[in-house]
């Protein structure tokens, strides 16, 4: 089983430009972590190297204590298939039916039969709410169930960690609302840890259980949001409140 | 939930942590007993689960559970979809509440995303990155040109992912669907290769000689490039916006985070389908020009379709249609390259991937020639 993810002295950037620096976080087991602040602080940034997609200028990222871009490439697929992601844009395979794209990781991974493939991926997407759309294309889908198919697919193989790239992206505040919801139902059933992005306030404030506040290339405050409120620097107050303190 | 793994340390995530008749090893049980269906063991997606009894049950006893995942949640699911009402005994704490969640039915959700309009870049800015871009350019070529080989001998190595299916897609894409196109322009070329052929040979008697220059023609030249130049119009092109679509809304990362290599899932299963079919669709393109010669010279110059084709054997030795075939292997492999390499440098801008498919055409046409001019001088000097 998968410790909390630790991430120690981590500086990220693109071609030379910094855009994080010195992170040290440790992301708690089987809570809702948010990682938040503003656009262009590096919350995605993150997110990239902590899914494997970003190599640090400097500094770790340790999923128990395999160091992720230290380990062999084996090793690191192995970590890999233990954590799912939902991407901003849902990122379903364009050319595969919503079924294939959730069956898709247990084709590649699993052994299983066709037919406890097809069982698995239609309890998935009953899971998250989407029924009678196995058969249909990407672009046959609005918003909200492109977020919720590719939720199924990051789930496919029970993964031990969720990152959730702006869920609520997109969605208009009620849709928001329910796919918040649906995170809350997911991690009381699955009793599994997810690490959510987001600058959504009302998202923030309905699933987080632990925060984390990025801001300006460092992170900057770490807590329960009730911890951040009452302790947090001026920023992170007026980040929650949503409003400029003066 | 637990993950499916072949690393035998690796543990499940749910123990059962009921006590019940314990089974040895690994393995999941389905017996049914009096209306009751025991399910004992290990119900996880590590493997196929045990077949199902087909008689009738009420109850559903877990207390010989050892560990469960997605796989027992999933199979409850679908007894319980089949309206075959039952009770749970002896269930995991959270095992009714996801089994709850999965009955729901969820309400319609609806997209009020605003559409990505897109950055364009300045032309002062463009030339100015122009020079720097160079040379990043050509050690990328170089570096996804090694990606491709490497991914070709860990395919041939392992088979792990090779995916016959999508395989066969791709081929019926690049094979299949572009038949049509490339007979026609090949019937075309004949015709015209034959008419300003014949128009000047006929001025010294010699119409007859129209089999030799079409059929020369085609089989050592023309079926190649014009297959080669069709497919960079048509698949090459396709192949670029393709995979720079799939790049920008994050489906290549999508795989990364599976621990799959996009090389490997997306890339070669579309070069190596490109590089099979252009050679095959030339010998369709050879034929169909040396038939259109045929047509012109013997309706329109007075040869005589027997004639005609036995000029056509006399002169059309068996190299050149090896020489051709060679040539459109090569050029095959050029035109799907081209497109897969535009394509994973496509930018996330919204006009960039219509510029991956514009980029990706004219490099296949400029690789095109120049390994023309290659084989041209290379067989000149091996006298071929």
């Amino acid at each position: 089983m998968l410790e909390p993810i630790k991430v120690e002295n981590l500086s990220l950037g693109y071609g030379g430009t910094p855009v994080l620096t010195q992170v040290n976080v440790e992301f708690p087991k089987d809570k809702i972590t948010v990682v938040m602040g503003g656009s262009g602080n590096g919350k995605s940034t993150l997110l990239k190297s902590l899914i494997g997609l970003l190599p640090p200028v400097s500094g770790k990222v340790f999923y128990n204590d395999a160091s992720l871009y230290d380990v062999s490439p084996e090793q690191k697929q192995e970590l890999l298939h233990r954590i799912g992601v939902l991407y901003q844009g849902g990122a379903l395979w364009s050319d595969r039916t919503v079924a294939e794209n959730v069956a898709f990781p247990l084709e590649e991974f699993t052994t299983l039969p066709p037919a406890q493939i097809k069982e698995i991926v239609d309890y998935k997407l009953s899971l998250v709410g989407l029924t009678g759309v196995d058969d249909r294309y990407p672009e046959e889908l609005s918003g909200g169930m492109k977020k919720r198919a590719s939720l199924a697919r990051a789930m496919a193989l029970d993964p031990e960690i969720l990152f959730l790239d702006e869920p609520s992206s997109g969605l208009d505040p009620l849709n928001s609302r329910r796919l918040d919801e649906l995170i809350l139902e997911l991690q009381a059933g699955l009793k599994t840890s997810f690490v959510v992005i987001t600058h959504d306030l009302q998202s923030i404030h309905t699933i987080a259980q632990y925060a984390i506040f990025v801001n300006k290339g460092h992170v900057e405050s770490q807590g329960t949001l009730d911890e951040l409120k009452s302790k947090g620097s001026k920023e992170v107050k007026e980040f929650l409140s949503g409003y400029k303190q003066v | 939930m637990s993950t499916p793994s072949n690393n035998s340390e690796t543990p499940s995530l749910n123990e059962g942590d009921n006590k019940g008749d314990k089974v040895e090893g690994n393995v999941s049980v389905a017996t049914i007993e009096s209306g009751v269906l025991f399910l004992k063991g290990d119900w996880t997606l590590s493997q196929p689960h045990a077949e199902i009894p087909t008689e009738p049950f009420q109850t559903v006893d877990l207390s010989g559970l050892k560990s469960w995942d997605s796989t027992l949640v999933a199979l409850l699911h679908r007894f319980r979809s089949s309206e075959n009402i039952f009770q749970l005994k002896s269930a995991p704490e959270n095992l009714e509440r996801l089994l709850q969640m999965a009955s729901g039915k969820a309400p319609a959700v609806v997209d009020t995303r605003a559409p990505f309009k897109g950055v364009k870049k300045g032309q002062r800015e463009k030339a100015g990155l122009w020079f720097a871009k160079v040379l990043e350019s050509l050690t990328s070529a170089v570096s996804f040109l090694g990606e491709i080989f490497i991914s070709i001998f860990r395919m041939a190595r392992t088979k792990k992912h090779f995916r016959a299916q999508d395989w066969l897609r791709e081929l019926h894409e690049a094979g299949g669907r572009a038949l049509p196109i490339v007979t026609f322009l090949s019937f075309l070329v004949g015709m015209i290769l034959a008419f300003v052929g014949a128009i000047q040979l006929k001025l010294f008697g010699a119409s007859i000689y129209v089999a030799n220059l079409v059929g020369v023609s085609m089989t050592r030249e023309m079926g190649a490039l014009v297959t080669a130049i069709v497919m960079a119009g048509r698949t090459g092109a396709a192949y670029a916006a393709q995979i720079g679509s799939m790049k920008r809304s994050e489906e290549l990362d999508a795989l990364r985070t599976m621990g799959l290599s996009p090389i490997d899932m997306v890339v070669l299963p579309k070069i190596s389908a490109l590089t099979i079919m252009v050679p095959l669709l030339s010998v369709f393109s050879v034929f169909a020009g040396m038939f259109a010669g045929l047509l012109v010279t013997s309706a329109a110059f007075g040869v005589s379709e027997s004639q005609y084709i036995q000029a056509t054997v006399d002169s059309v030795p068996p190299r050149h249609f090896a020489i051709g075939l060679v040539k459109a292997l090569v050029y095959g492999f050029l035109v799907a390259y081209s497109g897969a390499w535009r394509g994973m440098r496509c930018g996330n801008s919204a006009d960039a991937v219509g510029q991956a498919a514009t980029s990706a055409v004219v490099m296949s046409l400029t690789l095109i020639v120049v390994a023309d001019g290659i084989f041209a001088i290379i067989l000149n000097a091996i006298n071929l």
